[in-house]
């Protein structure tokens, strides 16, 4: 790691303000998804809304930084490190980008949920994925921050986990739905949230990547896990396989 | 069907480097030709400059050393001082028939001392010894202090300049016998004298610093007033056209207008470098001299027409110093907010110095063995006075090295030839010195941009 | 939101400290120079891009006045330097350069010492009154151009004798040891190599808070860097003239998109 300055110093203030702007987006990121799931579990109406409209702030911000890593390629002309850092920068915007619709999503059907009786056990699984993906996040941003390819390489190895509790979920809400046809709205949007969730630990992940991409120079040879096999799943009346 | 005249592309490169061609060969040889045309060529100017070198030192180095008599004179102030107040002006009445007196007097009082017969020779043959020049080489000394009057000083005197060629060679026995000037009898008595140690040869400094002698005393012929005059014209020469050609050259090449009177200038000025210089000498004739009323033979007039002569050299070579200083030195001076007064003087002048200081002293190195110019303007007379102290001196007449060795080459005694090519060698002197001048002052100023 | 942007050096940029307003050059018969219109920040790093022989080299001799040097060279329409008009008769040109200042292409340190290099200025400008100012004065303009660390112990040795990048910031120092208000550099970087370009470069965004600098380069990438402003010049006109990061990301004339993705020459 070349931890030297430029001479030219307007170049390293350049490179710093775009990696803080990462920095406070993941911040907000990371929040947004922190309290979505809240709001799912406590029923925290007002919590949810504040949620929907933060997510404005990151849109714009990703807008902000698309625009100033134009800039910095266009009057720098950066190369080899440089070069992955201001791409990194604008690939994980666009993740992040993702992950706060995701967020808002998720607070946007918990105001629908509060209406409704709880799923027996759902919640608790719901909380348990939402944890294990904030957590995803968090080393993810992490390694960003302090470079490092081995922590991003554990992130692609745990969203595995996520997969899995996702599997279950699914499998979960299909047996409520075919026993009761009354939970089948309920467990619908349970399911969409579950579906954001994962979706959110698959963009961590691909922040992961391009955090090795940055230490490295490659891509990561190995293809990702996919442990989401729910394309495939299939429960029929007499019994699920 | 492959053409039997064309040659197929594949046998053109298959070539060995290792095998000379033809072409390459011939090459080499023309090469090798021509460079030993040139050593051949460099050998044949060495081997003229050592010819030259070899026949004027033999001719001339003889000219630095002289036959003298040394004898001890009893300064007699019944002859000289006969007031006895050591008074200069009475003193100066005596002439030379008195000390020539006592001069003959000693020589013979000499002869006795050491013992050496005249039997064979007569009064005159002994006297005749004697330099005609030498009772005025007496005389000088005791009017430069007149305290030694009644005293006995030994005192050299040049011996006749026969004697002298005599113990240079040119002299011998058997020329004496159809001399008229010396007899046989001299020359043996001289031999005598000469084991005696009355008679020695040795340096003569009196051709360096003593003034031109007549045809009739080649012994006491001296290069000092030529000398003297050459540094008063050469001293006029740089004064005058250093600065005047350096401040034409400046003026041309950096503010004038670039139109055809500035062509026209430039181009009379490269001719006026190519004029024969005695065409210079009819010039100075006619305007210093016929117009002017300056006086013939004056150093001020030799310098004036070498400094018309020399100008053309020293704008030339300064022109082209100051074209050879790279434009970038001046933007940058300009740049900086130099006037262009300011940015020539500062900075362009001082980087082409090494190239003006060359042209100068090449100038002055040709000005000073310039012959022609100066013969016009009346430098032949025969001068035997000194010129005095600058800047009256500059108006009394004066002579010049070459012209002098021009004059003692038309001379009839051998005697002069040695003398003459005596001269030339100061000159070579001269000149070699002013080009070491040339070289050293080259290296010092010499800077890389 | 605003706070996040890139932050530059925190600098004023005043108002206009040149204004150029129809400005016609002749070489002889040749009109290099067509209407040219354009108004120069003060403390602000103004570039002047462009293929060869577009003008913008003669357009930046204008603004001091060199091209009064060269004799066919006519210069006609406004020129102001802080609302005065340079070509005004009443105005010395020598007395002009003395607040316009140049650095040239090639570096062209006069063969003197590096002292007397930098304290030729304002000796003959008349800027000091003693030995004990000028040496002040040298060692600030040395300091200004990053050079005093590698020079101070050795300011009498000639200014001949130092690499090409510190060559090329002792002529800055000179430059700025006038004390100038405008700074103009013909492609003062062509000349070096790739870090000292980058010390020259780094050099100039610091002088940019004491100076207006008009910098006229061939490498694009180098008006990228280096300038706030950027004037497209081709074939003796200006053609667009705005701020880097605009013409660098989204040109308004075709032909500065075309010159700057290289489609032409």
């Amino acid at each position: 790691m070349n931890n030297e300055k430029h001479i030219a110093s307007v170049f390293d203030r350049d490179l710093e303000a775009i990696q803080a702007m990462i920095m406070k987006m993941g911040g907000l990121v990371e929040a947004a998804i922190l309290e979505s799931s809240q709001a799912l579990e406590t029923r925290d109406e007002e919590l949810a809304s504040r949620v929907i409209k933060n997510d404005k702030a990151i849109d714009a911000l990703e807008e902000q930084i698309n625009t100033e890593c134009a800039r910095v390629i266009a009057l720098r002309a950066p190369t080899a490190q440089d070069l992955r850092t201001v791409l990194t920068v604008m690939k994980i915007a666009a993740s992040l980008e993702r992950c706060g619709d995701y967020a808002k999503n998720l607070a946007k059907r918990s105001t629908v949920l509060a209406q409704m009786a709880a799923i027996g056990g759902s919640a608790g699984s719901i909380r348990r994925m939402a944890k294990a993906v904030e957590l995803l996040l968090k080393d993810a941003l992490d390694a960003y921050i302090q470079r490092d390819a081995d922590l991003a390489a554990d992130v692609r190895v745990r969203d595995r986990e996520v997969d899995q509790m996702y599997n279950a979920l699914f499998r979960e809400f299909l047996t409520h739905m075919m026993e009761d046809p009354r939970n089948i709205t309920a467990c619908m949007h349970l399911h969409f949230i579950a579906k954001n969730i994962e979706r959110l630990g698959d963009h961590a992940t691909g922040i992961a990547e391009q955090v090795i991409y940055l230490v490295t120079g490659a891509m990561p040879d190995e293809a990702r896990v996919k442990g989401d096999t729910t394309s495939y799943a299939m429960i029929t009346a007499e019994g699920g396989k | 069907m492959t053409d039997a005249t064309s040659q197929s592309p594949a046998s053109r490169h298959t070539v060995s480097l290792f095998t000379p061609d033809s072409r390459t060969k011939a090459r080499n040889a023309a090469e090798s030709r021509f460079r030993m045309y040139g050593l051949v060529a460099v050998s044949i100017g060495v081997l003229a400059l050592v010819v030259l070198l070899t026949s004027v030192l033999s001719n001339g180095l003889g000219a630095f050393r002289q036959t003298f008599l040394a004898v001890n004179v009893t300064l007699d102030p019944a002859v000289l001082d006969k007031t006895g107040n050591r008074d200069l002006e009475d003193l100066k009445k005596v002439t030379t028939v008195g000390y020539g007196k006592l001069l003959e007097i000693a020589l013979v009082a000499a002869l006795a001392e050491k013992g050496i017969s005249t039997d064979d020779a007569t009064v005159q043959d002994v006297t005749g010894l004697l330099s005609k020049e030498a009772p005025a080489q007496l005389r000088n000394r005791v009017l430069a202090d007149p305290e030694l009057v009644g005293q006995t000083i030994p005192f050299k005197v040049f011996a006749t300049g026969r004697v002298d060629g005599y113990f240079k060679g040119r002299v011998s026995m058997e020329s004496a016998a159809l001399d008229s000037n010396v007899t046989p009898e001299q020359l043996q008595l001289a031999d005598k004298m000469r084991a005696a140690g009355i008679i020695t040869m040795g340096f003569n400094m009196a051709f360096l610093t003593g003034p031109d002698a007549s045809e009739l005393r080649p012994e006491a012929a001296g290069l000092g007033v030529a000398i003297l005059g050459s540094a008063y014209m050469m001293l006029i020469v740089l004064v005058l056209s250093l600065p005047i050609g350096v401040a034409a050259s400046i003026y041309l090449e950096e503010f004038a207008p670039k139109n055809r009177w500035t062509d026209l200038i430039e181009v009379n000025i490269s001719n006026l470098a190519a004029v024969p210089s005695i065409v210079y000498g009819i010039l100075g004739l006619a305007i210093f001299i016929n117009f002017g009323g300056l006086p013939q033979s004056a150093s001020i007039v030799g310098g004036l027409v070498l400094t018309l002569m020399t100008l053309p050299t020293i704008i030339i070579s300064t022109r082209a110093s100051l074209k050879a200083v790279p434009p970038s030195i001046r933007d940058a001076a300009l740049g900086v907010g130099a006037s262009k007064m300011q940015a020539v003087f500062h900075h362009v002048l001082p980087l082409a110095m090494p190239g003006v200081l060359t042209g100068t002293i090449i100038g002055l190195a040709q000005a000073l063995g310039e012959t022609a110019p100066l013969l016009l303007i009346g430098m032949v007379a025969f001068v035997r006075d000194f010129p005095g102290a600058p800047p009256e001196g500059f108006f009394d007449p004066a002579s010049a090295l070459p012209v002098q060795v021009f004059q003692w080459t038309q001379r009839a005694d051998p005697a002069f030839v040695e003398r003459a090519s005596g001269a030339i060698i100061v000159l070579l002197v001269f000149l070699m010195m002013m080009n070491t001048l040339a070289i050293i002052l080259r290296r010092r100023f010499e800077r890389r941009w | 939101m605003n706070d996040m942007r890139i932050v530059e050096r925190d600098v004023d940029t005043s108002p206009n400290k040149i204004t150029a307003r129809g400005v016609q050059v002749y070489y002889g018969a040749t009109h290099a120079l067509k209407d040219v219109d354009v108004n120069i920040l003060d403390k602000t790093v103004t570039a002047f891009i462009g293929p060869s022989g577009c003008g913008k080299s003669t357009f930046l001799r204008c603004l001091n006045r060199m091209n009064d040097t060269i004799p066919i060279c006519r210069v006609e329409g406004a020129i102001t330097l802080d609302s005065e008009n340079i070509y005004d008769s009443k105005v010395d040109p020598v007395q002009l350069r003395a607040k316009v200042g140049m650095v040239f292409q090639k570096p062209n340190p006069f063969p003197k010492s590096i002292y007397d290099n930098v304290a030729y200025g304002p000796k003959i400008h008349g800027l000091t009154r003693n030995k004990a100012e000028l040496d002040a004065i040298v060692e600030k303009s040395l300091r200004k151009a990053a050079l005093w660390n590698e020079v101070k112990d050795r300011l009498s040795s000639p200014g001949t004798g130092l690499s090409g990048g510190q060559q090329q910031r002792l002529c800055i120092a000179r430059a700025i040891a006038t004390s100038p208000e405008v700074l103009l550099m013909d492609e003062p970087c062509s000349a070096l190599d790739p870090i000292a370009t980058a010390q020259v470069e780094e050099l100039i965004d610091e002088l940019r808070s004491q100076f207006s600098v008009v910098i006229v380069t061939h490498s694009m990438q180098q008006a990228a860097r280096v300038s706030q402003k950027t004037a497209f010049f081709h074939l003796g006109y200006l053609v667009e003239y705005g701020e880097t990061g605009e013409i660098f990301t989204n040109p308004k004339d075709p032909r500065t998109e075309s010159y700057i993705t290289g489609r032409i020459g």
